[in-house]
């Protein structure tokens, strides 16, 4: 069964058609990456998948339930099982390190144990030892790492990555694809935002590429390499991004 | 656009008023925002209320001696203090300070995602952010006006002492002969209310901001401007009501 979907959805900012009749699915345990260059509506998909934003048209299933039908409290724990890597981070950045990661933890852990999941979520991401440090003081490869850490302090079943490797230098960004498979393996329901396409082959079981706010192509990486669609291809071969 | 913003107000103060119902107010932010907005406002809340006395007392307590009525001008001077000059010039205050640096700070997360990135975390902003902002505004305000009344009936009373050659005595006697209880109680009322407007306009723009560092200042300024015009109303609402039948016991 589909852990997320969305169905004909249609996402609009006043007269900016940013999403069209889009509909994807996720598979429980796989990688699907959405692949697409700048501008055609990537973020935007996974904000509809844990219900930051609202489809204008059409419907966003997560976790087998129709979102907009969510109350407020089932909403909070469908959020609690769908860790979000924001593009940007959005670290808070009036807290240390320390309590950004803990932050989703407050309610559902005692000050120890959130102490503890703190501890392993930042030595998971190579940075131990940081929590007193405000975000401020770190580099944008390290802040990226950080809000890594904090969306998987819950222990999410699903994870959304926005560009989780974007700027950073190819060491780094190897161990965050490292990070992505790890969960995998735990079982762990990814979607990762790139368009880079070395990483999307890396880590992808399946893959949706996304042009002008529509979906042009969806399968394996070895099927869309070999698809005959033009756009796809020029997007493949560098044409845009 | 002016409606959709008194819409949006009023939504939040349901959710705000449905936190504080279920307990939900977080302590130890409540705590560092009364600090924030509280505290650290009370030297130019005495500095204003202060002045404000003075000069009250410089025009009044000139005018009342001319016709030898020196006993009334502690009595004037205490029911604008007490009444309208302490709560609505802190209000102004926490407007200046609170609430401009509310709603640079909510709006500021907003644009940065940081609000965005609070829901993804389960964590509700309105519980996180604006309800703990929302009880130190309205708690803190009302201790502030207290703070205005003593500077302020001290500044005037200093002046008529000093300037006039009213006897300070005498014109605390005159203030503490004709202010009652309800005239203070009336005061800090309103200055509980004038302490939400404060914080609810200032989230309110704040949650409403788009458009990065330029769209921040503009959150800001706006914030201070209709929270200042909203309070200026508000009390000229409240007066009429609570001092309808009020005559001044001569
Ligand atoms: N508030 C807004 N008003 C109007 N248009 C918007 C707004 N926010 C986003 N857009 C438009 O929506 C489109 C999709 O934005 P989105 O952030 O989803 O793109 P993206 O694929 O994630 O791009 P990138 O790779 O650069 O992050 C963009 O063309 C953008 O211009
Ligand atoms: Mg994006």
């Amino acid at each position: 069964m589909a852990i997320i979907e969305l169905r004909g959805v249609d996402y609009t900012i006043g007269d900016a058609r940013i999403l069209r009749n889009v509909s994807l699915k996720v598979e429980e345990g796989e990688v699907l990456v959405i692949l697409g260059p700048s501008g055609s509506g990537k973020s935007t998909i996974l904000r509809l998948m844990n219900g930051l934003l609202q489809p204008t048209r059409g419907q966003v299933f997560n976790g087998g339930r129709d979102i907009s039908e969510l109350s407020d409290d089932e909403l909070k724990d469908v959020r609690r099982q769908t860790g979000f890597l924001f593009q940007s981070g959005a670290l808070f950045d009036s807290l240390t390190v320390g309590a950004n990661v803990g932050f989703g933890l407050r309610k559902v852990a005692n000050r120890q144990q959130a102490g503890e999941i703190v501890a392993d979520q930042l030595r998971l991401v190579g940075l131990a030892g940081t929590e007193e440090m405000m975000p401020a003081e770190l580099s944008g490869g390290m802040r990226k790492r950080v809000a890594l850490a904090r969306a998987l302090a819950l222990s999410p079943r699903i994870m959304l990555y926005d560009e989780p490797t974007t700027g950073l230098d190819p060491k780094t960004s190897a161990g965050i694809i490292q990070l992505i498979l790890k969960q995998q393996q735990r079982g762990v329901t990814s979607v990762v935002v790139t368009h880079e396409l070395v990483y999307a082959r890396q880590v992808a079981d399946r893959v949706a590429v996304l042009l002008d706010g529509r979906v042009v192509a969806q399968g394996s990486p070895e099927h869309l390499l070999a698809s005959p669609d033009p756009m796809v291809q020029q997007f493949l071969a560098g044409g845009w991004g | 656009m002016a409606l959709e913003r008194v819409g949006r107000q009023v939504v939040l103060l349901t959710q705000i008023v449905g936190h504080i119902l279920g307990g939900g107010v977080d302590r130890g932010v409540t705590l560092t925002q009364m600090v924030n907005l509280g505290f650290n406002s009370i030297p130019i809340v005495l500095i204003v209320a202060g002045f404000a006395g003075m000069v009250f007392a410089l025009h009044t307590t000139r005018e009342f001696a001319r016709f030898g009525a020196t006993a009334l001008a502690g009595q004037v001077l205490g029911i604008a203090m007490v009444r309208e000059l302490s709560p609505v010039l802190t209000g102004i205050v926490m407007a200046a300070r609170g609430g401009s640096a509310i709603a640079a700070e909510v709006g500021a997360m907003q644009v940065t995602e940081q609000v965005d990135a609070m829901r993804a975390l389960a964590v509700d902003p309105v519980e996180y952010l604006v309800v703990p902002r929302f009880v130190s505004c309205t708690l803190m305000t009302p201790l502030l006006t207290i703070f205005a009344n003593v500077l302020g009936l001290l500044g005037g009373c200093f002046v008529a002492a000093c300037q006039v050659g009213v006897s300070g005595r005498a014109f605390l006697e005159s203030v503490n002969y004709f202010l009652s209880v309800g005239d203070l109680v009336a005061g800090i009322l309103k200055a509980l209310i004038f302490g939400g407007i404060v914080a609810l306009i200032g989230c309110s723009r704040g949650f409403m901001t788009e458009g990065g560092a330029a769209g921040v200042g503009e959150s800001t300024t706006g914030s201070v401007v209709s929270a200042i015009i909203t309070i200026f109303a508000v009390n000229y609402f409240l007066s009429t009501v609570i001092f309808h039948d009020s005559v001044v016991a001569w």
